[in-house]
């Protein structure tokens, strides 16, 4: 249905406009305050009105007009932008969302957001000016269209412009007097004529001697710009139909305009008013009346209709309508914003897996001509291999994401709950640049939250506080993004008062995680926030919520295949680091074999490979010294308790103690460890296949591949394989202790 | 009342006959390999490659408390589609030998026995008669529900 | 505030005279008091020369009472303008209201009048 694309597009555009407005708003909090951001603020709104207004959503007309009001006079010094306007308008522009989220008569069913307009615009009183509410789809009194006519062609036609001004009654009332509207037109130019009609005097007894009833008929002599005209009635233009015409121009110098400008994606009414030959307001009116026509329908007919209504009223002639519209009709075709598109993210998924699987058969390729001792042939598979992975590399730069945008986002989160905790925070962003993965930037969304939101009740402390602490009454919070070996890493860090160590003790023993006697490494201490029901504040918060979060916050970074590092000092601080894959789609990786079971090791965190028959292990462990470095090392094969497999067994029974062994440095963090395998067959790009939900709790494989033979790889997660390395250490120290203590 | 009858595919593991759902079920392919998980418990056989889609196949042998099944020329992998409230997941399930589809109307399947069953309740349908033989209808969604073999994983796991 | 006097005189005349700011600030007040319930003799005239400030609302309420005026078939003669009021005429080319003061029938009839 044409008319619900339409409907999205209004929705996408005035999405993008509300985010400016709150960028804005929060720039403004911080204390930067200038005429543009003003103007800019202001325009959004203006724009959200003007739009809504042509798909007949008095909702958002009604409410964003009276914002704009006050946004005007803001921008015009008539009022002070203080804490007080700022917090409300970030309230109005809340409300602004939900409000175009919903059609006109799901608002007209739903009283609390009725409640909250009028909430709002009560809240907004003190800084509005008292005008009319009266909607922009009003219908209004027609043009003297006769008398303009004759104006326009009699006299001096230089720079004559024709105002004709039908002022709202309430306009004294309110403080505008045309008295400086006519003399600041005299400013612009000179005012040839002005022919002031009383026919709407009433009669005495009905007389209001503050209402307006005077109406204006003016030939203007001016160089000015249309605009700088408009501009004149600014403050008064909602409320009355002011028509301006231009001076006479010829229609051939109109469609040459039209033709000449830039390439833009723009309504009819910018072109027209760009032209020159309407304002926007009333083409805005007639847009309204037309699309009553749209609705009842449901079909868009722009081209007769508006044609008819534009020439109807008057105001422009169709030769000049019709130029516009075929203008439209180019631009809509093209590129929004020209440096930007929207793509279906369905479509670009599909395209990342045909593409993943062009790299699989370019690979199968690659082995076959390997046979083939062609030269021709190899360097038309080596090309093909170049191609492949430019293209593989192009497409899945399309999934990625920056992932300032959803940091930026925080800044509105920290501001809110810092009020609400009666805290101050500032929040600093670094690497808002990096770039992740389109889908793992959707799903951090929740776990960052969480943890910023308990950084700020639990870790942050209160302004007494951290005076008495000899701290900076403002609370640092800072979020970061950076690649670190292979992954990305998240840090969010704060100078707080650190993660009380005695207290996840005692909670932890209080809700039977841990033993009395148990001794843990911090790290291990600090991990058992994760525990599930686990919460050491005093009072659990409506804001970090009931011990359910931080558990559901490991989760979801693990179902990223991704993992959570804490660190803490008391009274300094403490830092959680996300650490997640690069992406998801297609991987840089090092084929490896263990026990026959092949594993792909990413690329990107290899160090180095050595063989570790030229190297000896120290005092009998695990570990090598490598150029004077000490490095450990975990043999494959145990941590996953690999047996050759069936087929392996059957066919080759050669592998069960293999002499040379091959050692992978890989980086994790900042750490070093050697990971030792059978054999290294070479680097190879591949696509992640997730291995399901089934395997989720399986550390150490972060996902399957499938070679060029078809047979099935398992990528290694390395930072969960140290883990695991780690875990089975302890263990087996401690099975030992025991079984030393049973003796 | 019009008496409703399904399609089920029957099967054979260990000489014990079961059915499935048609419609849960997606194919039928000839057992040729498979790559063993590491660390995984042993009703979880591996993951097979089924054009280009990496599938976990489960021993539904094990899953139902007996032996694992022991392969051999007709060993096949019924991989069965099943569409839960959280995610559509793919599955094989190693069997013996598959028969034929059979039409099972409601009125021959009865309920399973409360107790003395060899299987866990829950995992049946019902039980079906057919030809003098007992048919033990599996519901697929108990039986192989992705969330209950996670959580199978996981614990094997600690 | 304005200052109205309206003087009843004995040849059947009835002289006006607003002195002062005639602006909407006393608008209201000043038509309620002076001009709503205003019975004007055969002929009037309206002193307007010590008006100090005018506005739109002003001005308004000097053509409402001309059409008073005019209703009850008086004839209205503008004795004095004043600066104030004669700044606003020029700039709204209102002159004819004010300076030519015999022609009422524009007042009355209501109709587009060309201008001149």
């Amino acid at each position: 249905m044409s008319l619900d694309a339409v409907l999205q597009t209004f929705y996408i555009e005035a999405q993008e406009h509300l985010e400016s407005m709150e960028n804005m708003l929060l720039k403004m909090d911080e204390g930067e305050c200038d005429d543009e951001m003003l103007n800019d603020i202001f325009r959004s709104a203006h724009t959200i009105k003007g739009s809504a207004g042509i798909f007949g959503l008095d909702h958002i007309v009604n409410f964003t007009h009276v914002v704009e009001n006050v946004l005007d006079r803001a921008r015009d010094n008539e009022i002070d932008i203080d804490k007080n306007l700022i917090d409300v308008i970030f309230k109005c522009r809340d409300h602004m969302q939900s409000l175009v989220a919903v059609s006109l008569d799901e608002y007209n069913a739903q009283t609390d957001l009725q409640k909250t307009d009028s909430d709002l615009l009560a809240a907004l009183a003190p800084w509005t000016s008292t005008e009319n509410k009266q909607t922009v789809a009003q219908n209004n009194t027609p043009a003297e269209s006769q008398l303009d006519n004759k104006l326009t062609n009699e006299g001096d036609n230089e720079n004559l412009w024709h105002i004709s001004l039908r002022l709202s009654t309430d306009c004294l009332r309110n403080g505008m007097d045309p008295l400086s509207f006519i003399k600041f037109l005299s400013s612009l130019g000179e005012i040839k004529h002005i022919e002031t009609i009383i026919d709407n005097f009433p009669q005495v007894d009905n007389f209001d001697a503050e209402s307006l009833y005077f109406a204006y008929e003016i030939a203007l002599q001016s160089d000015a710009s249309l605009e700088e005209i408009e501009n004149t009635f600014m403050f008064v233009q909602d409320d009355s139909d002011i028509t301006i015409l231009p001076p006479t121009a010829k229609i051939d110098d109109y469609l040459l305009l039209i033709d000449k400008l830039p390439e833009e994606n723009q309504r009819l009414g910018d072109i027209l008013v760009n032209c020159g030959s309407l304002t926007r307001h009333s083409l805005e009116q007639a847009l309204i009346a037309q699309s009553t026509v749209i609705t009842a329908t449901g079909e868009q007919t722009v081209t007769p209709k508006l044609g008819e209504l534009l020439t109807e009223q008057n105001k422009v002639s169709e030769s000049i309508v019709s130029a516009a519209l075929t203008k439209q009709k180019q631009n809509k075709s093209q590129v929004s914003e020209g440096k930007q598109i929207r793509i279906d993210s369905n479509r670009l998924d599909h395209l990342i897996n045909l593409i993943g699987e062009l790299v699989i058969n370019q690979q199968r390729i690659e082995l076959l001509s390997k046979g083939v001792k062609k030269p021709q042939l190899t360097e038309a598979v080596d090309d093909f291999e170049n191609f492949t992975n430019q293209i593989r590399d192009a497409a899945l730069s399309l999934r990625m994401v920056a992932i300032g945008g959803t940091f930026q986002r925080f800044k509105r989160l920290v501001r809110d709950t810092a009020q609400e905790l009666g805290k101050e925070v500032e929040l600093t962003i670094d690497g808002a640049d990096t770039e992740l993965d389109r889908l793992m930037v959707e799903k951090l969304g929740d776990p960052l939250t969480h943890i910023v939101r308990n950084a700020m009740d639990h870790g942050l402390e209160s302004i007494e506080d951290r005076q008495a602490a000899g701290k900076n009454t403002k609370g640092q919070l800072k979020l970061a993004a950076y690649h670190e070996g292979g992954h990305i890493v998240i840090a969010i860090s704060d100078d707080g008062n650190g993660i009380n160590k005695e207290r996840i003790r005692e909670k932890a023993i209080e809700k039977g995680i841990i033993n009395t006697d148990s001794k843990l490494s911090d790290n291990e201490l600090f991990h058992l926030i994760f525990h599930p029901g686990f919460s050491t504040a005093a009072e659990v918060t409506n804001l970090s919520g009931r011990g359910v979060g931080m558990d559901v916050v490991k989760r979801n970074v693990e179902a990223l295949q991704g993992s959570i590092d804490i660190s803490s000092q008391a009274g300094k601080g403490s830092e959680f680091k996300i650490r997640l894959p690069l992406t998801l789609a297609i991987i840089d990786g090092f084929h490896v074999e263990a026990k026959g079971t092949h594993f792909i090791i990413p690329q990107a965190t290899i160090i180095e490979c050595i063989n570790l028959a030229n190297h000896q292990d120290i005092k009998g462990r695990h570990c090598i010294n490598l150029r004077g470095e000490m490095i450990p090392y975990l043999n494959m094969s145990e941590i996953f308790k690999l047996t050759p497999s069936r087929e392996q067994t059957l066919a080759d029974n050669i592998i069960q103690h293999s002499p040379k062994r091959e050692l992978v440095i890989v980086q994790f963090g900042s750490d070093v460890a050697g990971i030792a395998v059978d054999t290294l067959n070479g680097e190879i790009q591949t696509v992640v296949k997730p291995l399901g939900p089934i395997f989720k709790a399986l550390k150490g494989i972060g996902g399957s591949s499938l070679l060029g033979n078809g047979e099935i790889a398992f990528i290694l997660d390395v930072p969960q394989l140290i883990e695991l390395a780690i875990a089975n250490e302890i263990a087996s120290k401690v099975s030992r202790a025991e079984s030393m203590n049973g003796q | 009342m019009v008496d409703k009858s399904s399609q089920f595919l029957t099967f054979t593991i260990a000489n014990e006959h079961f059915g499935m759902d048609l419609h849960q079920t997606r194919e039928i392919i000839e057992y040729a390999g498979i790559t063993q998980v590491p660390l995984m418990p042993q009703f979880i056989s591996g993951v097979i490659n089924l054009r280009g889609e990496v599938v976990p196949v489960i021993d539904l042998s094990v899953r139902l408390g007996r032996q694992p099944i022991t392969i051999h020329k007709r060993t096949c992998v019924i991989v069965i589609e099943l569409h839960t409230s959280e995610q559509h997941c793919v599955l094989g399930l190693l069997a013996d030998a598959v028969n034929e589809v059979i039409d099972i109307s409601a009125s021959n399947i009865e309920d399973a026995p409360a107790f003395g069953a060899k299987i866990r309740a829950e995992f049946i349908q019902g039980i079906a008669k057919k030809d003098d033989e007992f048919i033990v209808l599996l519901d697929a969604e108990k039986t192989l529900s992705p969330r209950e073999l996670a959580h199978l994983v996981e614990a094997e796991l600690q | 505030m304005a200052e109205i006097k309206v003087i009843q005189k004995r040849d059947n005349s009835t002289e006006i005279t607003i002195s002062g700011e005639l602006t909407i600030y006393c608008a209201m007040e000043a038509f309620q008091q002076h001009f709503q319930q205003l019975k004007v003799k055969e002929k009037t005239l309206f002193k307007l020369g010590n008006i100090s400030e005018i506005d739109t609302a002003g001005v308004q309420l000097l053509v409402m009472l001309m059409k008073i005026v005019s209703e009850q078939s008086s004839s209205y003669r503008v004795v004095s303008l004043g600066e104030a009021l004669t700044d606003y005429s020029n700039l709204f080319q209102l002159n004819r209201y004010f300076v030519d003061f015999a022609d009422i029938s524009a007042l009355t009839s209501g109709s587009e009048e060309d201008k001149s």
